[in-house]
């Protein structure tokens, strides 16, 4: 019988329940365990707060006494601090108003099966807010990002001196090694050479057996593809170059500077 | 918020209040399965009131043991028909229409070829035994990008992973399961 994407997909309607509670188990504890890290950091900001009205207590009342003094410079270099300290105080208790807004969304969800999820307003208000609070919040995966194009459609082009010497060597290596009997096995990652020393433009893919051994798919030219072995430490520095240099998108690598 | 069996207690005693406690408890919920669908806002709320009626309408007969997963399936397939009715000749960017352009990277084919809900449930069990053999890890990331088409930027951040690795895991799974109804007799 004849089965298609839309099939395939429509059939997990009919998916094991067992299985679907059993993922979403797995999804609640990463957000379980992610609501002690944000509480702690919205209790070690109380000090800060603290401190910062004290400064400008403190500021008030030398504003008060230096114009006596009549010391200009200094008068206005105390107003300057005391403005600075004012606007720290004031992101302060924004920040603390967000972080208490989106504790209690947090926590008002905290027995919900389906609490992976914040409102859209609450993710605004996590991004807008400031320095490591903010950004604490954010790596704690309760918000989730934009929407991501599963196929990879952006290219990212590097020239061949961004490479360290280890990966430029493997780089332009790899076309050059003897041909192996492989039978093709799952395509992972690929990118894409152009100017090697050993012909104009190929593409890599990397590849992975299904007994976890690592070699890489050559395709060379318009029509030559064969396939050279890569040691899993070669394996995973190639994948690491194009996780920091591309990810999401195919990598050109130009050996040539022009 | 109330317990799932007793909300369950409420719908077989026709208690209207049944509506409010799973809208209470499951809305945002089932408003991501939809949005993920749909991603449009409206049709995901007609598609939700349509949870709720259908749930209505189900429970008598049915009493289910896991609430969420029996919701979340009528969620899931309301809003593919839904899909299918709107989007038949246009795209709407939604993360389902992502995750079944992902399938054609294994050679599967797009448009839906089945035509009856029992040849869909001898397919899903096929699915569930397939799942069954794999780590759990990829299953659960399998299960959060077909069945709940979760964005991949989410379930990379969940379990820590780079994109291009779920990616591969995907890749791999899929092909596992293509290989897997194959060998069941399904040509894809």
């Amino acid at each position: 019988m004849k089965v298609k994407a839309e099939d395939i997909s429509y059939a997990l309607n009919f998916l094991d329940d067992e299985l679907i509670a059993e993922c979403d188990k797995a999804r609640e504890e990463v957000k379980v365990t992610s609501i002690p890290k944000k509480k702690a950091k919205i209790t070690s900001f109380m000090p800060f707060i603290a401190a910062a009205a004290a400064l400008l207590l403190i500021g008030g009342v030398l504003i008060a006494v230096l114009p006596k003094m009549g010391s200009t410079t200094m008068y206005k270099d105390s107003v300057s601090k005391i403005e600075e300290t004012a606007a720290a105080v004031d992101n302060a208790v924004e920040n603390e108003q967000a972080a208490e807004t989106v504790s209690e969304e947090i926590d008002r969800n905290a027995g919900d099966d389906s609490t992976s999820y914040l409102a859209d307003d609450i993710s605004e208000m996590v991004d807008s807010m400031d320095g490591e609070l903010g950004s604490d919040y954010y790596s704690a995966t309760i918000v989730p990002g934009g929407q991501v194009d599963g196929i990879l459609t952006s290219e990212v082009h590097i020239a061949c001196s961004a490479l360290d010497d280890e990966i430029y060597d493997l780089v332009t290596g790899l076309g050059g090694r003897e041909d192996i009997e492989e039978e093709y096995g799952n395509t992972l990652l690929s990118f894409y050479v152009e100017d090697v020393p050993y012909g104009e433009a190929v593409e890599y893919d990397l590849c992975e057996d299904s007994d976890g051994s690592s070699y890489v798919f050559v395709f060379e030219d318009d029509d030559g593809k064969r396939i050279v072995p890569a040691n899993e430490d070669e394996y995973e520095l190639l994948r690491q170059l194009i996780d920091e240099q591309a990810a999401n998108s195919i990598l050109y690598i130009y050996m040539s500077e022009n | 918020m109330m317990e799932d069996a007793k909300i369950v207690d409420l719908y077989w005693e026709r208690d209207e209040d049944a509506i409010n406690q799973t809208q209470i408890k499951y809305e945002r919920y089932l408003m991501k399965v939809a949005d993920n669908i749909l991603n449009n806002t409206e049709d995901s709320s007609e598609s939700v009131n349509d949870t709720y009626l259908k749930a209505w309408n189900s429970m008598p007969p049915h009493r289910p043991s896991m609430l969420s997963t029996f919701l979340g399936k009528i969620t899931r397939r309301v809003s593919i028909d839904l899909y299918r009715k709107k989007h038949a000749d246009k795209r709407c960017g939604s993360e389902y229409e992502v995750s079944l352009q992902e399938m054609q990277e294994n050679g599967i084919e797009p448009a839906g070829a089945m035509e009856n809900e029992s040849e869909y449930m001898d397919l899903g069990k096929y699915i569930s035994d397939y799942l069954k053999t794999i780590s759990e890890d990829n299953r659960n990331i399998f299960i959060r990008r077909y069945f709940h088409c979760d964005p991949l930027k989410d379930i990379c951040t969940s379990y820590g992973f780079s994109e291009s690795k779920v990616k591969s895991i995907l890749f791999r799974v899929r092909g596992g399961l293509k290989e897997y109804l194959e060998k069941e007799g399904y040509s894809l």
